[in-house]
């Protein structure tokens, strides 16, 4: 009797473990995938596993891998998308707080920087006690220098440690950087100076010659009595090399600046190799 | 009582007798739906494929059910994936691809109209107007006379290129009553563009800032005019006081002045016109694109 019982087990569970294993073998087809980096293929098999394996409860994990593999394809409004998908099935509070961090780091790739700071404060609330600061002041760091903001980011950094090797970039790159205002406060008592200032040496010669030859005809004006002449000489010629000495200046510091952030921004790409958004 | 007594016990006999075989017989019966089963499951068979890519179109995720369809009509060709496989490239907006997609409908196909009409819109919405004029006019609807949206679409696709069109009642007479009025207003136009000439605008600057005036350009006009009149107006004061250089120097900026303000208004009148034949395009293309270049729109049970 007893069998029979057996084999009439298998006959009948035979027919289920197929399917499952149908979809294990699917699941291992897409995880492959995934980890050969092959993503967009990732992408196609997770979506597959989901469509067969409805009401399988399976949808956190394969959202969750469909996310990361569109974030590293850099399609950032599907990866918050499936994010949230993938959150809505989490069940484990590690896995929701995992996610709301994947969120955060793909707004800060995406550079909508408000967004990730009101999520990063939102999470630091939600979370109080539940995780490590230093996990919000990195990011939060991360944030300000995807923003060009490095004063903010090394004080940020600098709340995990004094010597943290971001805080030390981020002030380097502040450090390095011209002051815009400055560069045209010079430039409006000595034209040329915000040009030799921001290293533009010979636009910073021809911005003071040009200002002292419209000078020179417009007071010459004045001198000879010539005061309509004066006038025109002054608004007409002197006013506008004036003008475009302190444009000139204003737009080289911010050149500068941005040469100066490029650098910094391709080491964190290269060589950096803490963990990047 | 005692014969339906004794069959069971003979019933009884028996199964303990052939239980193994008996059990491989039911084995066998449970067995048939699971191979059944496989057929169905395996999540690579045609049919899972189709229902797969239907799911991806319906998702709007048209490059992943591309692939879908495709793998299934390399073994059976089907015109509804063949449509479907076109019109993901459409919603892509990768209209040559759509559009040489659409191409390979034959006109046995059952689709053969839907997939013509669906090449008309293409092209319109890629802007090869021309090209869809010569389609629309070698396709047997527009020969037979027998398709008032081919028409429709065709004398649009006319006010966007520098084809002749026809008598203005003619060319009203196909549209819907409510489209009367804005498509007489677009055939006044297209028949007498408010252009400006640039050679007026040019002869007009003879007094300057009078061309820029014509061109619409009312402030640059004025300032044109202040500035060549004031360094004219030095130079000839320079003359007069025998300030030789001086007054070359004023001569040289007058005339500079004097000559783009000439060739300032040519120009201006060249961006006035542009801007406004840009402007009656786009109104154009709205009021087809409004009405989905009068053709009908397929759809699909996700719509």
């Amino acid at each position: 009797m007893s069998k029979k019982i057996v084999i009439l087990f298998i006959s009948f569970s035979s027919i289920f473990p197929i399917k499952a294993q149908k979809l294990n073998n699917q699941k291992f087809f897409a995880d492959s995938l995934f980890a050969s980096e092959n993503y967009f293929d990732a992408i196609t098999e997770y979506k597959r596993l989901q469509f067969f394996s409805k009401k399988n409860g399976k949808y956190f994990e394969s959202n969750f891998k469909i996310a990361l593999s569109y974030k590293a394809g850099g399609k950032y409004d599907n990866a918050i998308k499936y994010f949230n998908l993938a959150k809505r099935d989490a069940k484990l509070l590690e896995d929701s707080i995992q996610i709301d961090l994947q969120i955060i780091r793909t707004n800060i790739l995406r550079r909508t920087i408000p967004e990730a700071l009101f999520l990063i404060e939102k999470f630091e609330v939600k979370n109080v006690g539940r995780i490590d600061t230093s996990l919000i002041n990195y990011w939060t760091g991360w944030a300000y220098l995807v923003n060009d903001d490095w004063e903010s980011a090394s004080q940020e950094f600098s709340k995990i440690d004094k010597f943290h090797q971001l805080k030390m970039l981020s002030d380097s790159v502040f450090s390095a950087k011209y002051s815009v205002p400055l560069a045209k406060f010079i430039s409006s008592v000595l034209p040329g100076s915000g040009q030799f200032y921001t290293g533009n040496y010979w636009s910073g010669v021809f911005s003071l010659a040009w200002n002292l030859f419209g000078g020179y005809l417009t007071i010459n004006a004045f001198l000879t009595d010539r005061t309509f002449e004066g006038i025109l000489m002054g608004s007409l010629i002197w006013a506008r090399f004036y003008r475009g000495n302190l444009t000139n200046a204003e737009k080289f510091a911010i050149k500068e600046n941005n040469k100066i952030s490029n650098n910094a921004y391709k080491f964190l790409m290269e060589k950096y190799l803490g963990e990047k958004p | 009582m005692f014969q339906v007594n004794n069959f069971t016990v003979r019933m009884k006999k028996f199964i303990k007798v052939n239980s193994s075989v008996l059990s491989i017989i039911f084995s066998f019966f449970a067995l048939a739906p699971l191979i059944a089963q496989t057929e169905n499951g395996n999540i690579w068979s045609d049919k899972n494929r189709l229902a797969f890519g239907n799911h991806l179109f319906c998702e709007k995720d048209y490059l992943r059910a591309i692939d879908e369809f495709q793998c299934v009509l390399i073994k059976n060709w089907n015109d509804t994936l063949q449509f479907k496989i076109a019109t993901s490239y459409f919603r892509m907006k990768h209209y040559d691809k759509a559009f040489n997609e659409f191409e390979k409908f034959t006109p046995n196909s059952s689709m053969y109209l839907q997939s013509e009409n669906e090449k008309f819109r293409t092209l319109f919405l890629s802007e090869n107007y021309s090209s869809m004029q010569n389609k629309i006019k070698n396709s047997k609807r527009y020969s037979g006379n027998n398709s008032i949206e081919l028409l429709r679409l065709l004398n649009s696709s006319m006010l966007l290129t520098n084809a002749e069109l026809p008598q203005k009642s003619k060319f009203i007479s196909i549209y819907e009553n409510e489209d009367k009025n804005i498509l007489s207003e677009f055939y006044n136009w297209k028949e007498n563009p408010p252009y400006k000439n640039p050679t007026i605008a040019a002869i007009l600057s003879i007094i300057p800032g009078l061309g820029k005036i014509y061109a619409d350009e009312i402030g640059d006009g004025i300032t044109s005019f202040v500035l060549t009149g004031l360094f004219t107006y030095l130079a000839i004061n320079k003359f007069q006081n025998n300030q030789q250089t001086s007054a070359w120097i004023y001569t040289g900026l007058s005339a500079f002045f004097y000559s783009g303000n000439i060739y300032g208004s040519y120009t201006a009148t060249q961006n006035y016109n542009a801007g406004i034949k840009f402007n009656f395009e786009n109104e154009v293309k709205i009021f087809v694109n409004d009405r989905n270049q009068f053709l009908p729109t397929p759809k699909f049970l996700c719509d």
